[in-house]
């Protein structure tokens, strides 16, 4: 699993990250690779593009290709269960009593879904260790900003909290010293939730950091607005101590034309893709323009090669 | 005599078991009132946004939530006592 690439394709909504996903899955399914394609996007453009019906189950649809579609809300729902069901089994039937009803309304708390996406990305890793790649089609900016971001500022809070409970511990050590005469090492549970939260995040962080394991290709648009968008996703994403790998430029007509003078075209290399004459619906669709286009996703080859 | 005798001894070894435990939990008195002050300070910290207050990111508190009943009874009270700080107060110099 360590070799396994991860690839995310991000961007404004609207810019092509669905189609440019499912077609860099194709290419690299096609160049003999394992490849795993995850919608965490909530629009599941995936099923339209491949004109089948997706599940939380990858299926096979091509050679080396398979598609899941992660349903978050699924996952919020089957996350507040588990800890629905942790409190029962440890709380006293009084204090659990009407739990239901407040975990109804977290549900819609600020961070919940972007903690499912990461439960959902580490959840395919984990259980799709045969992959040797594989392609999220990411959510639009807000939400894959949250998403790359999370971990970092959990970890933030967690140092903390593990900090203060490990004084905790400390002074309750030297009070069972002192009443006992023994200073007993306490299992503190708390201690040990920490821990395994503290361990799940780093894991996390260090994998979206690192750039020979994991790709953030942003695609863009040959128009202002998108470039705009762009340059914000950067400098945020620099911000979290991760870089872009390349910009994506969809739907490249003979005529486009774009901001050379921007920042953006410095600091990454840009891969043009061009527009499609007719509508990719459809494996055969998929298939016809990847025959005709195939050398403008040679720049996967390099980094699953290298994975 | 031999009865006099044990029933002395009995008697003292009482008195020291009790002074002990006087002067062990005198010593720890004010050990333990910081460390609940220090357990009331993490629950506020994880559970203080069910209080309104500043709350790390939902998905810590809800992975905590299972194993702090005992914080969320102690935060309880909590509210209970800050309808009496003084009363706190005073108990809290008890210790001295």
């Amino acid at each position: 699993m360590s070799n396994q690439h991860y690839y995310f394709h991000a961007g404004k909504g609207g810019v092509g990250k669905s189609t440019t996903s499912s077609l860099s899955a194709l290419h690299l399914a096609r160049s003999g690779k394992k490849v795993l394609l995850v919608s965490l996007d909530p629009a599941h453009n995936q099923a339209d593009i491949f004109d089948a019906k997706f599940t939380g189950k990858p299926i096979q649809v091509a050679p080396n290709l398979r598609v899941a579609q992660a349903d978050i809300d699924e996952w919020i729902k089957q996350y507040l269960q588990g800890v629905e069901n942790q409190i029962r089994a440890n709380y006293t039937y009084q204090t659990a009593f009407n739990l239901e009803k407040h975990l109804n309304v977290v549900k819609h708390s600020p961070g919940i879904e972007e903690y499912a996406l990461l439960l959902a990305f580490q959840h395919y890793r984990k259980k799709h260790t045969d992959a040797d790649v594989i392609v999220f089609d990411m959510p639009p900016t807000a939400l894959t900003t949250k998403f790359f971001n999370l971990p970092s500022l959990s970890l933030v809070w967690l140092e903390q909290l593990l900090a203060l409970r490990c004084e905790i511990l400390e002074k309750k050590k030297i009070i069972t010293k002192i009443q006992l005469g023994t200073r007993e090492i306490e299992c503190d549970k708390i201690t040990a939730k920490l821990d395994q939260q503290e361990k799940f995040f780093t894991e996390l962080r260090d994998i979206f950091q690192d750039s020979s394991r994991c790709s953030i290709n942003l695609v863009v648009n040959p128009d202002r607005l998108s470039f705009a968008e762009a340059e914000r996703i950067d400098t945020t994403l620099e911000g979290m101590g991760m870089g872009l790998s390349r910009i994506i430029m969809n739907k490249v007509v003979g005529s486009s034309e774009w901001d050379t003078s921007s920042p953006l075209m410095a600091r990454h290399d840009v891969c043009p893709i061009p527009l499609s004459p007719t509508q990719l619906i459809g494996q055969p669709a998929l298939d016809a323009y990847l025959a005709m286009h195939d050398q403008s996703f040679g720049f996967l080859n390099e980094e699953a090669h290298e994975s | 005599m031999k009865n006099h005798c044990k029933k002395g001894l009995t008697a003292i070894k009482n008195a020291y078991l009790f002074m002990d435990k006087v002067y062990k939990d005198k010593a720890t008195e004010r050990l333990e009132w910081e460390t609940r002050e220090l357990e009331n300070i993490f629950s506020l910290l994880t559970l203080g946004a069910f209080v309104g207050m500043q709350a790390p990111p939902m998905h810590i508190s809800l992975e905590l939530l299972p194993e702090m009943e005992q914080e969320l009874t102690i935060m309880t009270n909590r509210v209970c006592t800050a309808h009496d700080p003084l009363g706190d107060l005073f108990s809290m110099f008890d210790a001295f």
